[in-house]
């Protein structure tokens, strides 16, 4: 018998508690699958104005002329920087408690690579030139090393997710406990290139994703750096920084991670993993978050206070913007509050550090960091160095219209829908990883 | 009528697409949701047209109309709107022509003189109009030109270069008029000098040296009676290799605002791609091999 069709107690445990969900869905399923597409198609909708009027639709203008797109590409394609990073590292170094982690965060980063490069595209205004961006390219443009990194940053996440599911679909292939249907039979047979656990070809399966492991780390930061300093090589007030960077890397690694511990909270609850999925790896995930969110929380401080202090003429104005209560004050501060000083101070606390609680503050702070990349974008746009004068009010203040939130709603359909549709597909815990379990 | 209008724009899929959208969205502080796209009755805005006349060398005369509105306090040229010319007559008015208006609001055509009939005083009466539309009330304006030229000669003697233009109506040198000179920049022209015209219709002024011109040194010389009651804008033009020639940069060494970008960053570039892709290249092939070795297993 081939070791992919044997399985241990374990593996047949956890193939019978994912197994419901890629045999058939259930009425709830289909309402929320509705739900989400109806949203899609809401975006739709509002893309199909946008091609059709112009980007006028949006708030969009001749000063700020990134809004909600921008903001969203950069926190949905850090966010699956940071959860490659993560998956990349836990892999590497074959961390014991990362196991059921490694899953889940590769199918962060692939969804979420996939989405973010979407919403660059809706900024663009002229489609017929896209290819411009290949033919015309300028080694020199941090746009063009963004179009580079990016499609290379894809490829690896692709093959390296790919990787590390071969060995679970050969499982589907072979497993005689689940009734699947004839089309998944023939999809499992073709995605798992005929493996069969011979230690030939896991050992050749494990070296390729342990290198596509290693190579990932270093690619990350670089993917991390090129977008970063596509604004942070911008003369602008506020973007002109070294830290810019740094602390979107850390940001971005920390939303990713909040990200991970939310999705792993939901399945958990939906799927029944509290066996796999345990309070031992919310609470180690919930310390990485704490790390980063507390070196994320210095950078802002250094950033803040060196453009406090040194008092230039733009950086102050945008300081000044962002700290006032009248216009983003709001925004920011809570942001800070539930991004950086809520997770220090409650994880601190023992008897808060259960998956419910830590599952909550990651929500939160999956928010909080995306408004941290709208304040990223919008503020130091609206202060131009060249004074606007005899401008409309549209043109300095940017609002989003109905037509962006409808498609930053799409793009988190989309995102949701993903995530719904992917344990239909595979199992969201690694069957694989437990075949050294007692048989 | 006018009822069921409005409950075929209530059920078009737009409204039912915003209509769900903003039942989604309550709560969420985006005021523009509702700003946008709402259609105001816009009440029709009071528009001004000035019309002005440049003759030109030969038999050109060129009609400008600038058609403005007050916007938001200010007066902004209007852009895209059909403006009609006509020269009137005491029997009919005779259609010159129609332009619309361009970014700043002004509508041009150009006529010959000699197509224009003149009236009892020797002028020409020329008028536009727009005819006004959904936004903007309708205006126009008229005028009269009496038909004038310009001579404008450049003269070197003793390496002094000298400008002269010469104004003319009718034969008749037009004495006292004051002529402006000026030299076309790359975006609008800078005045070089001004005199006045004597009784020969005369003015002269000394051409100054040290002038960029173009790779042949070519500059491109006006000569220009503004605004003139009587005459409107006339004016002449002469080119002159008189500038110093402009030298076409040729410096196309590598640097970061160059055509080719500096070594180490491209070599840096391109051994990344190269090591990245050779690095997935060889993990792509290594699976199609375990598949086909499989496959040759059995």
């Amino acid at each position: 018998m081939m070791k992919t069709a044997e399985l241990n107690k374990k593996q047949t445990a956890i193939l019978q508690a994912l197994g419901a969900q890629l045999e058939k869905p259930g009425m709830l399923y289909r309402l929320w699958v509705a739900l989400l597409l109806v949203l899609i198609l809401a975006g739709t909708y509002g893309l199909y104005r946008q091609i059709l009027i112009g980007h006028v639709v949006t708030g969009m203008r001749d000063n700020v002329v990134w809004g909600y797109y921008i903001a969203n590409f950069i926190y949905f394609i850090g966010v699956s920087y940071g959860a490659a990073m993560l998956a990349a590292i836990l892999y590497y170094f074959k961390v014991p408690w990362g196991r059921p982690i490694v899953r889940i965060a590769a199918l962060v980063a692939f969804i979420t690579g996939i989405i973010g490069p979407v919403f660059i595209l809706l900024c663009i205004g002229r489609f017929d030139r896209l290819h411009y961006l290949f033919i015309h390219a300028r080694v020199q443009s941090p746009i063009t090393w963004d179009v580079m990194v990016i499609s290379t940053y894809l490829v690896g996440i692709t093959v390296f997710t790919y990787l590390l599911l071969i060995k679970d679909f050969a499982i589907l292939r072979d497993t005689s406990l689940l009734e699947l249907s004839s089309w998944r039979r023939k999809l499992y047979t073709a995605l798992s290139l005929r493996y069969k656990g011979t230690d030939e070809q896991e050992g050749q399966i494990d070296h390729s994703t342990k290198s596509m492991a290693f190579i990932m780390v270093p690619k990350v930061i670089l993917a991390f750096a090129v977008l970063s300093w596509i604004f942070g090589m911008t003369l602008r007030p506020s973007w002109n920084s070294t830290i810019f960077g740094p602390a979107y890397v850390i940001s971005s690694v920390a939303a990713g991670i909040g990200l991970i511990i939310g999705l792993m909270w939901v399945y958990r609850r939906l799927y029944g993993l509290e066996e796999y999925i345990t309070g031992l790896h919310f609470r180690n995930m919930a310390f990485i978050l704490v790390i980063l969110v507390a070196a994320f929380g210095y950078f802002t401080f250094s950033e803040y206070i060196t453009n406090w202090y040194s008092s230039g003429k733009w950086e102050s104005a945008v300081t000044a913007k962002v700290l006032s209560f009248k216009e983003f004050g709001w925004a920011f501060h809570l942001a800070n509050l539930f991004a950086i000083v809520l997770p220090i101070v409650i994880i601190a606390i023992p008897r808060f550090r259960t998956p419910n609680i830590i599952a909550l503050l990651s929500l939160l702070l999956v928010v909080a960091m995306w408004v941290r990349r709208y304040l990223t974008v919008v503020p130091p746009l609206e202060t131009p160095l060249l004074p606007v004068q005899d401008a409309r009010p549209e043109f300095v203040h940017y609002s989003a219209t109905w037509v962006e939130w409808a498609l930053v709603l799409a793009g988190a359909a989309t995102f949701f829908i993903f995530f719904t549709l992917a344990p239909k597909l595979i199992s969201v815990i690694p069957i694989s990883d437990y075949d050294k379990e007692t048989r | 009528m006018k009822r069921s209008n409005s409950i075929f724009r209530l059920l078009t899929f737009g409204y039912w697409a915003k209509a769900l959208l903003l039942a989604l969205l309550a709560g969420l502080p985006g005021s523009a949701l509702w700003a946008q796209e709402e259609e105001e009755e816009p009440e029709q805005i009071s528009s001004r047209m000035s019309l002005s006349a440049i003759q030109g060398d030969e038999d050109k005369l060129t009609l400008k109309a600038l058609v403005r509105a007050k916007i938001d306090g200010r007066f902004t040229g209007l852009q895209g709107l059909e403006v009609v010319f006509f020269s009137p007559s005491d029997t009919l008015e005779k259609e010159l022509g129609r332009d619309s208006t361009d970014m700043d609001g002004i509508a041009s055509l150009s006529v010959s003189k000699s197509a224009l009939q003149a009236d009892t005083g020797g002028a020409f009466i020329l008028k536009a109009v727009f005819e006004g539309n959904a936004l903007f009330e309708e205006s126009d304006d008229e005028i009269a030109v009496t038909a004038a030229g310009m001579a404008l000669e450049a003269m070197e003697e003793d390496s002094v270069r000298t400008l002269v233009a010469t104004l003319e109506s009718g034969g008749a040198p037009v004495a006292e008029a004051d002529v402006y000179f000026y030299v076309q920049g790359a975006f609008s022209p800078l005045k070089i000098g001004e005199a006045t015209t004597d009784e020969e219709g005369m003015a002269s002024v000394e051409f100054p040296a040290g002038l960029p011109g173009d790779p042949d040194g070519n500059i491109h010389i006006i000569a220009r009676l503004e605004e003139d009651e009587t005459f409107g804008t006339v004016e002449a033009n002469v080119n002159k290799a008189w500038g110093r020639k402009l030298e076409a940069s040729h410096n196309q060494s590598r640097a970061l605002w160059s055509s080719s970008p500096p070594l180490w960053l491209l070599l840096t570039f391109i051994t990344l791609l190269v090591i990245i892709w050779g690095h997935y290249l060889e993990v792509i092939y290594k699976l199609f091999r375990l598949r086909k070795k499989a496959a040759a297993e059995g």
